[in-house]
């Protein structure tokens, strides 16, 4: 998870989000779409 | 089409997830742009997230490919999408990436991982919900 954890996602705002900041404090139930539409 | 049928069944199961001491948040791969338009077309009540380079999806090991996008299972989960009253909007982001489920308990350890086989093939809530108990 270190791996994942590392990597960044943009919010809906444009600023960025590091995964593992996600699930620091609670648990987490990550859900991957294929795509928006 | 099969993105908003796995946003549906998981804005009903939400307050179960939050229930079990747990967020939820979803995470894309379209430009951010097309990621707030989507969101609130479906009036998410859970984060959205976009990843457009889906370096996230690679290293969560998720699928992608033809064969997992258009095959046999993908047309009869398609037909019964459609059965449900769901319809295919345009696509925004990689037509051919697969999704995937990861169940993270605080601090990184990984409880539940679902790497769908193909379009439309997501995980039992019950498993998610299994996972978080």
């Amino acid at each position: 998870m270190e791996a994942l954890g590392d990597i960044q996602v943009l919010a809906l705002d444009g600023s960025r989000v590091g995964l593992a900041s996600l699930w620091r404090e609670r648990a987490l139930v990550l859900v991957f779409v294929r795509h928006f539409g | 089409m099969f993105c908003r049928q796995q946003v549906a069944q998981l804005r009903d199961v939400v307050g179960d997830i939050r229930a079990r001491g747990a967020e939820l948040v979803v995470v894309g791969n379209g430009r951010v742009e097309q990621a707030r338009q989507f969101a609130e077309e479906q009036a998410l009540p859970f984060a959205l997230y976009t990843d457009p380079t889906r370096e996230s999806y690679e290293r969560a090991g998720l699928r992608r490919g033809l064969a997992s996008s258009f095959g046999v299972g993908v047309v009869r989960r398609g037909l019964a999408a459609l059965r449900e009253g769901y319809r295919q909007g345009a696509v925004q982001g990689d037509p051919l990436q697969q999704g995937g489920v990861l169940v993270v308990a605080p601090g990184g350890t990984v409880l539940y991982q679902y790497v769908s086989e193909e379009a439309g093939d997501h995980p039992p809530i019950d498993a998610i919900l299994r996972a978080l108990t």
